[in-house]
């Protein structure tokens, strides 16, 4: 086959997956509204996982605040809204050059440094903007957040007739997200990140210039999950700093990624259908209970995937895919083989 | 100038407590590598063991504290020995231990909150002790439960210090931060002296969670607020090294002070942040010494 044929469908095979079950899903399993709403959530945390996959997982500089730029992402959008009226649909690009700039600036100096450097420098910054957008209450309204008012129908405001509508577009986004992911990965960028992450010094001396494709990486990473926050924004039509910068949000964004797979593209998706749900349906559960049992229920599939295989779910499924086809009988499977 | 007398001395007495919670932090990270995202919530079962004892025998029961605290490092060991060890050991690079440890950790640390959430609900808690009240000098207040606090943070690092540096476990541990392939080839147990640092290192956050519940709110979530100001801590004194964990923490303490007296009550930490990233760009291993030092 034509390589170049060959390198395009490798590329276009997770996003048209993804955007193609995602697509379907209204018509077999989402019979209820209910279903709907969290089917909607998992896919903007998907989105952000897939950004923090770019850097955290093919970059391998775990980030404990991603958050910080889903909030950036979600409250420029707002502030552009509220205050210059301009749509949701170029806010939401807006945030996610401020976001991508933010993070050149802040983290630069960590990114020279080992990975740790990095996890602290992103956990301090998203506190830092946390505590910041608390205090200047007069532009962000402070502990109480932002909030968009409801239009009716208007497609130009990121308003739409229905939840199903709405659903629409994020597959569209979820789509686009996870087509960035496989552009990345499978780009020069992607092999230079992977090879900065398995080994800086070698990559150095191969001449990669470890810090630039470090810094590439995580404007890309920091724009991404930028947009998931004004997609969060638009679903929630409010924001406040603790959904924004909270470490509760820096933990769910690098989750999904984590224990979907890092370093592989469709594994943030995995993660998020996994967890989001999970997480959503053990709250409701439990909502009767003391509150704490469905925090500990959550921690526990986290420690439990995590120690099992913390490669995660991905590489879970690979693994049981290789198992299943192992107990194919030896004769069979040469036969398909030859 | 009492204004400014009083922020240097209120900095200084918080800013031990914060140097034990680091040294703890220091202890683990350093030697052990192990970045404990759960490490001030287990300062938080050290502050409700506090209650509990505060509760059951009144102010008598801060005399066991280091029972407290034993019982936390114990718990700490047990969460390396079962959940951590396991990556420690077939981790290819540095970087590839730390990801698994970190999402245990937090997850382990989502835990503990939960549980002290279902066990003792979110309502906000303090105890009175003997401690309570101040003394009065010349129009600076001190804190009783602050002072007692400080000195016994001193007394901790003082003691901390002499391990480390003075006695036979200190010197495998530091071989063991120098070089561990040599350290095990002459018989140090690395697996081991890890599992006793680790122990050490939370039993210390235990223990200033004990001193914490004399003067804090106490909540399941209490602790967590203090777990960025310890990594922030332990990197302006330099990764590993005790001393500069103490140092650093009254540092910490004076500028936090400082920035809520004279600039807002809310923006407290930003001031410390902002040290944060300043530092890692100025002087990336922290403001005394590079690389570790113990």
């Amino acid at each position: 086959m034509n390589p170049l044929l060959h390198k395009a469908g490798r590329v276009s095979l997770p996003p048209v997956a993804v955007g193609l079950i995602a697509l379907s899903l209204p018509f077999w399993l989402i019979q209820q509204q209910y279903v709907l709403s969290v089917v909607t959530i998992s896919m903007v945390w998907a989105i952000a996982g897939l950004g923090w996959n770019v850097i955290g997982g093919f970059g391998g500089l775990l980030s404990f605040g991603h958050s910080v730029f889903f909030g950036i992402g979600a409250y420029t959008t707002a502030l552009l809204t509220i205050h210059l009226g301009v749509t949701p649909w170029i806010g939401m690009f807006v945030g996610a050059a401020l976001a991508a700039v933010v993070g050149m600036v802040f983290t630069y100096p960590a990114l020279r440094l080992k990975g740790v450097y990095f996890t602290l420098a992103t956990f301090v910054l998203t506190l830092l903007v946390g505590d910041l957008t608390t205090h200047f209450a007069s532009l962000t309204g402070g502990d109480q957040g932002l909030s968009l008012p409801f239009t009716r129908d208007d497609p130009g405001a990121f308003q739409f007739s229905s939840k199903l509508v709405f659903y629409f577009v994020m597959v569209g986004f979820l789509t686009v997200a996870t087509l960035v992911g496989s552009l990345v990965s499978n780009s020069r960028l992607g092999l230079f990140l992977r090879a900065s992450r398995d080994d800086p010094d070698a990559a150095r001396a191969a001449g990669v210039d470890v810090t630039r494709v470090r810094l590439v990486g995580l404007m890309i990473s920091a724009a991404v999950t930028s947009v998931a926050g004004s997609l969060m924004l638009e679903y929630l039509r409010l924001i406040d700093p603790l959904t924004a910068f909270g470490s509760g949000t820096a933990f769910i964004i690098g989750l999904v990624a984590l224990v979907g797979g890092r370093g592989t593209v469709v594994g943030p998706v995995i993660g998020a259908a996994v967890l989001i749900p999970a997480q959503q349906v053990l709250s409701s559960t439990f909502a009767s209970g003391p509150p704490g049992l469905s925090g500990i229920a959550y921690a526990l599939i986290v420690i439990l995937i995590m120690s099992v295989d913390y490669r995660g779910l991905h590489h879970l499924l690979v693994r049981l895919g290789r198992a299943a086809r192992r107990a194919v009988p030896v004769g069979r499977r040469r036969a398909e083989e030859v | 100038m009492a204004t400014l007398i009083q922020v240097i001395i209120s900095g200084i007495l918080v800013g031990g407590l914060y140097g034990i919670i680091s040294s703890g932090l220091s202890l683990s990270f350093g030697i052990s590598k192990i970045a404990n995202f759960a490490h001030a919530d287990f300062m938080t079962i050290g502050m409700f063991g506090t209650l509990l004892l505060i509760q059951g025998i009144g102010s008598w029961g801060l005399l066991a504290a280091p029972v407290v605290a034993a019982v936390v490092g114990i718990l700490g060991m047990l969460v390396y020995l079962v959940l951590l060890r396991r990556s420690d050991l077939r981790a290819v690079n540095e970087d590839e231990a730390h990801l698994p440890q970190v999402v245990i950790t937090a997850g382990v640390g989502i835990l503990i909150q939960s549980l002290l959430l279902v066990f003792f609900g979110s309502n906000d808690r303090s105890v009175s002790t003997a401690l309570d009240g101040s003394f009065q000098l010349g129009g600076i207040s001190v804190s009783k439960a602050q002072l007692v606090a400080f000195l016994v943070s001193l007394l901790a690092f003082v003691v901390i210090d002499l391990v480390v540096n003075r006695s036979e476990f200190g010197r495998a541990l530091r071989a063991i931060v120098d070089d561990g392939e040599a350290a095990s080839s002459v018989g140090v147990n690395r697996s081991r002296m890890v599992a006793a640092s680790m122990g050490l290192g939370v039993g210390l956050a235990g223990l200033a969670g004990t001193l914490l519940a004399t003067y804090q709110t106490i909540t399941p979530t209490a602790g967590f607020n203090y777990l960025a100001m310890a990594f922030v801590v332990i990197i302006l004194g330099g990764l590993g090294s005790i001393r500069g964990a103490f140092v650093a923490g009254m540092i910490v303490g004076v500028t936090q002070q400082a920035t809520g007296t004279y600039v807002a009550l809310d923006l407290q930490n930003v001031a410390i942040w902002i040290l944060f990233l300043g530092v890692l760009l100025v002087r990336p291993h922290g403001l005394f010494g590079r690389g570790i030092t113990l």
